[in-house]
């Protein structure tokens, strides 16, 4: 007699070996909708009045291309596998980074922020999946930051890590190593201030007496209420005000989120600076 | 699925509905479309199961012939 093995590897979901729900049921599409989903529902909460959260977000999925996803002002995208990428709809970092990008563009400052949008997009990411490797199992390579590469023993195979920890050079992409390293890669400038948050995170909320879980729902409290405002996360030239401490700058908006009684100037509850 | 159309209501947050009918991956937050085609479910007795699957991209169950053993029998 013939004896036949059945392997099921299909995309499509299927129960009790069989396949539901159309040909749409894919990996994808399950993945792309519950991440998207659930970062909204939690922005939500952040920011009960931001009008874009209370509207249906268009989620493209299964394009027929590989290696890239996109947020193009409307609606946030993905390619299949293929390239030495995986799906990247099937990747909850990548999908939390293209909302990302969406929730940057529609906050009160409105449009994506400045120098690099990537930064926040980054941060969303990361805070939602809780490791600051965004995109973990999206390529084939561990991450590679403009020759600092990722610790191989870390094993990093996501887009970018933003704990300059976890990098070979130990040390912070700062604005001035941007300046000379980063070129016009605006996902590169981003490190310069998704560093400095996932290290409020990471190290000062925890070197002032916050454990690993309180210090990141502080931080995505702080991050949300900030970002919202924030126009410019820092200037490239480092010339004040918005190098770092002006108005609507990243690290004044921190500041305000923080802040319990209007006045900045006489510090905030959580003196994280 | 949180929020999650369900004929014409949405799920709530914990994916609990109490109508029956058609269900998409559109919600509250979301309007999935997958090239690879439409997705929809009938709601039953037992609720909606989209279930799980460990392929990637448009790909359709495939099956593979693992042995080919002609035996006496």
């Amino acid at each position: 007699m013939f004896r036949f093995h059945f392997s099921y590897t299909g995309a499509i979901g299927r129960v009790n070996g069989q396949q539901v729900g159309g040909r749409g049921n894919t990996h994808a599409s399950r993945t792309t909708y519950y991440h998207t989903t659930h970062i909204a529902d939690i922005a939500s909460k952040h920011l009960p009045n931001e009008v874009w959260l209370k509207r249906q977000l268009r989620a493209n999925v299964n394009i027929n291309d590989n290696c890239n996803a996109f947020w193009n002002g409307n609606s946030i995208n993905f390619y299949t596998s293929g390239g030495g990428c995986a799906n990247l709809g099937e990747i909850s970092g990548v999908v939390a980074h293209e909302w990302g990008h969406g929730m940057d563009a529609n906050g009160v400052a409105g449009g994506i922020s400045k120098p690099s949008g990537e930064g926040i997009a980054d941060l969303y990411a990361a805070l939602y999946d809780g490791t600051s490797c965004i995109g973990r199992g999206g390529l084939s390579n561990i991450c590679n930051l403009k020759g600092d590469r990722c610790k191989f023993s870390l094993g990093c195979d996501g887009v970018r890590d933003i704990d300059y920890m976890n990098h070979n050079s130990e040390r912070p992409h700062t604005m001035s190593w941007a300046r000379n390293n980063c070129d016009d890669s605006v996902h590169c400038k981003g490190h310069v201030y998704s560093e400095a948050v996932w290290s409020l995170y990471k190290r000062e909320l925890p070197a002032i007496g916050y454990d690993d879980l309180t210090a990141l729902e502080l931080t995505t409290y702080l991050l949300y209420k900030a970002a919202d405002n924030v126009e410019f996360w820092y200037t490239e030239n480092g010339i004040a005000p918005n190098g770092g401490c002006g108005g609507n700058s990243g690290y004044k908006a921190f500041l305000v989120a923080d802040d319990n009684d209007g006045n900045v100037n006489n510090g905030t509850p959580r003196k994280y600076y | 699925m949180s929020y999650m159309r369900v004929g014409s209501a949405d799920a709530d947050v914990g994916g609990n509905f109490d109508v029956t009918g058609t269900a998409s991956l559109r919600g509250k937050h979301v309007n999935l479309v997958d090239r690879c085609g439409d997705a929809s479910l009938s709601s039953s007795a037992d609720g909606i199961n989209w279930g799980t699957s460990g392929g990637t991209d448009c790909e359709l169950m495939q099956h593979h012939i693992n042995s080919f053993m002609p035996r006496n029998v």
